[in-house]
């Protein structure tokens, strides 16, 4: 049998109707990890394996079995699967295990998945290419020379290579869709607060979420459903529309009709090949019946600049928490603040070190007011820039990343090329509205395909707009 | 920015450095910053607070008894690097 691209909706057809068993499934996996080992997608497959199978081939056997129940899915290493190690991809983590479950593991547990094993990252979810994991860098499965993107890159890897059947992945940036689209899989980054981030390792706390990588938007829809909803343990979460008591609101209730284009603000520094395939994207969303209208967005270009102020400054305060005292490896120094020194300066890495170090300048007294309130001051703009322009479309389509998978190695001696990779997702972090990246074609480099990424964004709670067009677009 | 600056943040955000690595985030830090300095030509209105947005306000929580005491004390105290008699280890801060 022949069990190559397999989906949940696919995968769970087999096991439910007994042409597979759960164990035969996770083994089919377990051989393609080993196979492909030199990706370095996988930091550890589980060692509870056998128990996860029986329980999961038990719920099937007894018809009590959902749509992911025995579907193997790989764990980004920054989510915390009780007493699994889970290390952020950080080396001050290295042997640290986790003492409760992240929220979306406990619902996702519910339905007795394979947690198949953790995944490579850039340490701490800091960066795009992988290439910051304390643990070495994961490859593109498609062009080994190449960054699987990042920071979920092993997540997006995995799917790609048939390592698991879907992974989670966290988005505080574009940590979701940029690789997902370097990789060919679907991506959603949900709506900030939709899904809670209790028992994610914190990064920028007012971005940051968790979120499925797939094989396509079917799955997404599945995995988000499950992981999502109010949280008495994040207080950030909201309800979810269709959860709300009453009637849905009608702007949720809207089929898509028109979708928003802004065009100025792609007028520079993307790849053509890139542009050529979102134009051809677009095309085909006209030739069915949707409707491409070009916006104003004028104020989209600060996105960046508003991201590498708060994302930092909120890095340097959730990174004050390793200081080799609670949790994880301490090098020891000559006193208390020496052994905070030491195991700072010695196990955090090159990029997390530089991040703290922009936060702390940007909230240092006398420079607050010029960055740190006026990213604020901005971030508000861009906000109120999608509210406006969702009063005139029902979604707003760009290309995920400016560019194709890069070279590992390309950018990690210039910063603020890499931060670039980052120009089309970082608004809907900063603005809190949902987004998926979905395959909408290949470059050609070198004699290999590389997947670009259709990336579309809808008003806050109205993931269900990214399904409908996303199923429609993969079928057209 | 230069080597000075960079070490006296990086003390401040209790980082150990070396001469030569801040000397090489002077340099990145600086080409960060340039590049933020963008943010000076946005336009906002002098007036409009940090923080306005809707979404964005305190949740209280009720107190009350989450789990009972000592349930989870071991797993906890267990992943310290430091520990003795079921509390967390760290060494002496005042001297005589």
């Amino acid at each position: 049998m022949d069990l190559s691209n397999l989906t949940i909706k696919k995968a769970s057809e087999l096991l439910r109707s007994k042409k597979l068993t759960v164990k035969e499934l996770v083994h089919f996996y377990l051989e393609r990890i080993e196979e492909k080992k030199d990706l370095n997608i996988f930091l550890e497959t589980y060692p509870d394996l056998e128990e996860q199978i029986v329980l999961a081939q038990e719920k099937i056997d007894n018809g009590n079995a959902t749509e992911i129940t025995g579907i193997p899915i790989a764990v980004k290493d920054n989510i915390l699967i009780k007493s699994k190690k889970a290390s952020g991809a950080s080396k001050i983590l290295e042997d640290y295990k986790a003492t409760y479950d992240a929220t979306v593991i406990s619902k996702l547990r519910e339905h007795s998945p394979i947690f198949i094993g953790r995944v490579n990252m850039d340490e701490f979810a800091m960066g795009g290419s992988t290439e910051n994991s304390g643990f070495g860098v994961t490859k593109n499965p498609i062009d080994k020379t190449r960054v699987p993107g990042g920071s979920s890159g092993g997540s997006a890897a995995s799917v790609a290579a048939d390592l698991a059947v879907f992974a989670l992945g966290s988005d505080t940036g574009g940590s979701i869709r940029q690789p997902a689209s370097f990789c060919g899989v679907t991506g959603l980054k949900p709506t900030y607060g939709s899904v809670s981030r209790h028992g994610l390792m914190a990064m920028a706390s007012s971005l940051d979420v968790i979120g499925p990588i797939t094989k396509n938007t079917e799955d997404a829809e599945i995995v988000f459903n499950i992981i999502k909803g109010k949280d008495i343990k994040d207080s950030t979460t909201i309800e979810s529309e269709d959860s709300k008591e009453g009637s849905v609101p009608e702007i949720s209730n809207k089929t898509v009709k028109k979708i928003g284009v802004p065009r100025d603000f792609m007028k520079e520094g993307v790849d053509p090949e890139v542009l050529e395939n979102f134009e051809k994207s677009l095309k085909k969303l006209s030739e069915n019946g949707y409707e491409i209208v070009d916006i104003e967005m004028p104020d989209l270009k600060y996105s960046l600049p508003v991201y590498y102020v708060i994302m930092p400054a909120e890095v340097s305060s959730n990174m004050a928490r390793y200081d080799g005292v609670k949790y994880g490896k301490k090098i020891e120094g000559d006193d208390l603040i020496g052994d905070y020194f030491k195991t700072r300066g010695g196990l955090l890495g090159s990029e997390v070190r530089r991040r703290i170090i922009l936060g702390t300048y940007v909230l240092s007294a006398g420079y607050s007011d010029q960055y740190y309130n006026k990213a604020w001051q901005v971030r508000n703009l861009i906000t109120q820039e999608f509210e406006n322009a969702f009063k005139e479309v029902d979604l707003i389509a760009m290309p995920t990343s400016p560019t194709p998978a890069f070279k590992i190695g390309e950018k990690t001696e210039d910063p603020v090329s890499m931060y670039l990779a980052d120009i089309f997702t970082v608004s809907a972090n900063l603005a809190g509205v949902p987004a998926i990246s979905i395959p909408d074609g290949t470059v050609s480099r070198e004699e290999k395909d590389l997947p670009t990424g259709l990336q579309l964004i809808a008003p806050q709670l109205c993931e269900n707009k990214l399904f409908e067009v996303g199923k429609n677009f993969e079928i057209i | 920015m230069n080597k000075e600056e960079i070490k006296k943040i990086a003390d401040l955000a209790r980082l150990e450095i070396s001469d030569e690595e801040s000397g090489k985030f002077a340099t990145e830090i600086d080409s960060i910053l340039s590049y933020i300095d963008q943010l000076k030509e946005a336009k906002v209105s002098e007036d409009s607070s940090r923080i306005e947005n809707a979404n964005v306000r305190n949740v209280m929580i009720e107190d009350g008894e989450p789990h009972s005491k000592g349930e989870n004390t071991k797993a906890l105290i267990d992943e310290a690097p430091d520990s003795q008699d079921h509390l967390i280890k760290v060494k002496k801060i005042l001297n005589n």
